[in-house]
């Protein structure tokens, strides 16, 4: 299946793209978004995404825990936001 | 949300029609790009955001706010895109029938808007550019209205 992931801000500009289309297996983990990301961009590129302070959100919520994926899902990695 | 500028006084004027005639309290606040930021000169700043979820973040916030006050219209501004220093960058009015739930929702709506609204600030400085993180005094002016039940209580 695909599944679409977005980088924003500082995470942006340290991967170098703003987002990619991934081919993932069906109920693929948060361990296999991770794989295959460093398979897709090297573990070196994708090292930012790992910080603590980085939220996921899976279609435009903010995903804590464990989660497993769907087809056509929108994936978003979000750096600490700043507002107001 | 939007690129453009705001007019405090027009969008004032909006909220108090849609306020109607039991308003009795507005307050304001408008939040402008600092043009030193620790002796270090600012041009500018970048507003980055995420369509989509910006908007729900903006909107839960508000929600929140007209849950826990009494509130006839509140009206947010919040721009994007790249902003001058001394730009206005965000615009919040909170209409009510008396000023403590006024004065104290749009104290609450600003300090979320700091830590849970979908926006990125990049600085652009003298010396280069850099994005800007939040502080711990922001989540512990947002974590200082946990349970907090009365809008009179003074809390700093």
């Amino acid at each position: 299946m695909r599944v679409n992931v977005l980088f924003f801000a500082s995470l942006k500009e340290d991967l170098g793209c703003a987002e990619i289309e991934l081919q993932l297996s069906e109920l693929a983990s948060r361990a296999d978004l991770f794989d295959c990301l460093t398979n897709e961009l090297g573990s070196a590129r994708v090292a930012p995404l790992f910080a603590e302070n980085v939220s996921i959100a899976i279609n435009q919520s903010i995903e804590k825990g464990e989660f497993t994926l769907q087809s056509g899902d929108e994936v978003a990695f979000l750096p600490p936001i700043t507002g107001g | 949300m939007q690129k453009e500028d705001f007019s405090l006084s027009e969008e004032y004027e909006k909220c108090c029609v849609a306020a109607g005639p039991e308003c009795g309290a507005v307050a304001t606040f408008t939040g402008l790009v600092r043009q030193f930021e620790v002796s270090t000169s600012v041009s500018g700043l970048h507003l980055e955001h995420y369509p989509g979820m910006t908007e729900k973040s903006m909107e839960n916030i508000v929600a929140k706010a007209r849950n826990r006050w009494s509130l006839q219209h509140v009206r947010v501004v919040h721009r994007i895109g790249v902003l001058e220093a001394g730009s206005q960058i965000v615009l919040v009015i909170v209409a009510s029938s008396h000023r403590p739930d006024a004065f104290a929702a749009c104290e609450y709506i600003m300090d979320f808007l700091k830590t849970e609204a979908v926006f990125w600030k990049k600085e652009i400085r003298s010396d280069g550019e850099i994005w800007i993180k939040s502080t711990s005094h922001d989540y512990e002016r947002r974590d200082g209205w946990a349970g907090e039940p009365s809008a009179t209580v003074k809390r700093w």
